[in-house]
């Protein structure tokens, strides 16, 4: 094997476990507050921990770089997964993690720009982080940039017809500095995507809008480092890179099931969950 | 004090174009209405600095806000009617909420697109967007007071909505004058009433006075101009001064200056408030003066309410 090669898998493992670690920080988050989004939390934390971990330049001792890339999380409903990579970061304490959605929290249960260390956009309306990351690619343009965005969209939230507003704008504008990444688990609050309002195949849409588009398992690591490599390479286009991902990935009892897209953990189930995740510890 | 009609939008046109010199963050967004706003005239000056991001009204909101989280400050102008209604809730949440530094122009406000009817009539932006925290909002009533609000715009560094009724108009504010956010302007003296005027309503207001002042009614005539925050002490002076409010607006007597004032004036002093305005009620399409004349505060329409407000303010 070769030192890059070699590294390489280093690198994947090392992003995998982190990936554990979000899970874990996520499922003691949302117990702690009661009541919350754990499925699409779990789906994407691959995902997150691929770009908080290697993907982004940012700097958690300088929030405001100018030069930093931007990340949006259209489904703002995801937010622990995100606060926990902050806080991994180095953005704010891990402490702060406890104190989600708590009166008073810089944690608000949808990301709070103006609250939040790290969060440059508010959102969690659905449909409208694509818009935002429009703008910020278009700012990023006009200031000669050479920072990047990358949103991170359900799949459900494609539903929205904002959501096809920014797609034929980014295309429009060729947004080679525009990356949207779809955590596609299938799954939305009333079932499944197929059978509410059908997505279909969301690459030959991504591609028929005149986007590179991409499909991974949005659980395997490596695929998605290729993926986001190769948007990097298109100047010309935005991409869109399809995360193919279980809902509610890394506890057996919440894989692939409606009814964990919010809900209720007891004590005993949070074990269970934390034990299958390796329980890795969370503090400081 | 009233010189010949000037063009409410050729005014806003000439000082985002002048504003576009003095401000490089400065950039501006449409949603397909940039020969209908005259915002092309500043994307032909500043192509890299303009953006029409075609009919999709929500898109161009979210990517404002994008764009201010990033250092611009976009001036987003498009519809009244599809700015304040249709993308409400981008506004609310992406705009409002964080504080970003967007400036939504909405245009053709009131029932400044008549003929088009109902469907692009709009007559309760004002009370939608004054309902969310963090929003500035100002009504220019005259091309020098347009100018004046983008200045004011690009002065304050928060959430905007500016209300553009287009037409022509008499022109009450003096060239490159200085008006505030949170400040109304006295454009005539008056001891009996207090007329409170927000929009190009000046020209029918006016109008009303003179003949007041043949029957001996002596109205004071303030032009509002920024609707949130409300200049609450030039309004409170007035209710004690003359001892009754007349509210004229193109807008819905529902959620609009008129319930503003009643409510600042109910909580401090309470004096007989008059508020016109357009009916409860969606219009038709008809010439912009015919609408006016039938369903709004034509000046036939103030003198009559303020010797509403007269006989309210004597007990009878």
């Amino acid at each position: 094997m070769t030192v890059v090669a070699k590294d390489r898998e280093i690198l994947v493992r090392q992003l995998s476990e982190r990936a554990s670690l979000l899970r874990c920080h996520t499922l003691r988050m949302i117990y702690q507050c009661g009541k919350g989004h754990y499925g699409g939390a779990l789906s994407a934390a691959e995902i997150v921990a691929a770009l908080y971990f290697h993907e982004l330049r940012i700097r958690s001792y300088q929030p405001d770089w100018p030069e930093r890339d931007r990340f949006v999380l259209s489904k703002g409903h995801a937010a622990p997964v995100w606060y926990a990579a902050l806080a991994e970061c180095g953005f704010f304490p891990i402490s702060w993690l406890e104190t989600f959605k708590q009166m008073g929290s810089r944690l608000q249960g949808h990301p709070d720009m103006t609250k939040t260390p790290g969060v440059d956009m508010t959102s969690g309306a659905l449909g409208e982080g694509l818009s935002a990351g429009v703008g910020i690619a278009l700012a990023q343009r006009i200031d000669d940039s050479p920072s990047r965005v990358y949103v991170l969209m359900g799949d459900g939230e494609m539903q929205e017809g904002c959501v096809w507003e920014a797609i034929l704008a980014a295309a429009h504008n060729r947004l080679g500095n525009l990356v949207a990444i779809v955590d596609r688990n299938g799954l939305q609050v009333d079932g499944p995507t197929e059978r509410i309002v059908g997505l279909g195949s969301l690459i030959t849409k991504f591609r028929a809008f005149e986007w590179q588009a991409i499909e991974v398992d949005g659980h395997d690591i490596e695929e998605l480092l290729t993926a986001l490599d190769q948007a990097r390479r298109v100047s010309d286009r935005p991409t869109a890179i399809v995360a193919r991902t279980t809902k509610g990935k890394g506890v057996s009892f919440m894989e692939g099931r409606t009814e964990w897209h919010s809900n209720t953990l007891d004590a005993s189930q949070l074990s269970q969950a934390l034990a299958e995740l390796g329980d890795l510890p969370c503090e400081e | 004090m009233k010189s010949d009609l000037q063009s409410i939008r050729d005014a806003y046109a000439e000082i985002l174009l002048e504003l576009g010199s003095q401000h490089p963050e400065l950039v501006v967004l449409d949603a397909d209405g940039a020969r209908t706003h005259r915002t092309e005239q500043f994307g032909r000056a500043y192509p890299e600095r303009f953006f029409d991001l075609g009919i999709a009204e929500q898109n161009t909101v979210a990517v404002a806000a994008g764009m201010a989280s990033a250092g611009k400050v976009p001036v987003a102008t498009m519809f009244a009617n599809f700015a304040a209604l249709r993308a409400l809730e981008q506004i609310k949440t992406l705009i409002s909420y964080p504080r970003l530094n967007v400036k939504i122009v909405g245009g053709y406000a009131g029932v400044s697109d008549g003929p088009d009817g109902p469907t692009h009539h709009c007559l309760m932006d004002l009370a939608a967007i004054r309902a969310l925290p963090n929003m500035v909002v100002l009504t220019p009533s005259d091309t020098n007071a347009v100018r004046a609000s983008m200045v004011a715009a690009l002065r304050h560094r928060g959430p905007m909505y500016i209300r553009l009724v287009y037409g022509t108009f008499g022109t009450y504010h003096q060239a490159g004058c200085d008006l505030r956010v949170g400040r109304g302007t006295i454009l005539a003296e008056g001891q009996d009433v207090t007329i409170l005027a927000s929009g190009p309503v000046l020209d029918e207001v006016m109008l009303a006075r003179e003949f007041l002042q043949k029957s001996g009614i002596a109205a004071r005539v303030v032009d509002l101009f920024s609707i949130k925050p409300l200049d609450d002490t030039l309004i409170l002076q007035s209710a004690l001064e003359t001892g009754t409010l007349v509210t004229v607006e193109e807008h819905s007597v529902i959620g609009g200056i008129g319930e503003a004032v009643a409510s600042l004036v109910s909580a401090h002093f309470p004096v007989p408030v008059e508020r016109l305005g357009y009916p409860d009620r969606h219009l038709e399409s008809a010439p912009y003066s015919a609408l006016v004349d039938r369903y709004g505060p034509s000046a036939a329409a103030i003198v009559r309410g303020v010797e509403r407000a007269m006989a309210r303010k004597h007990g009878a």
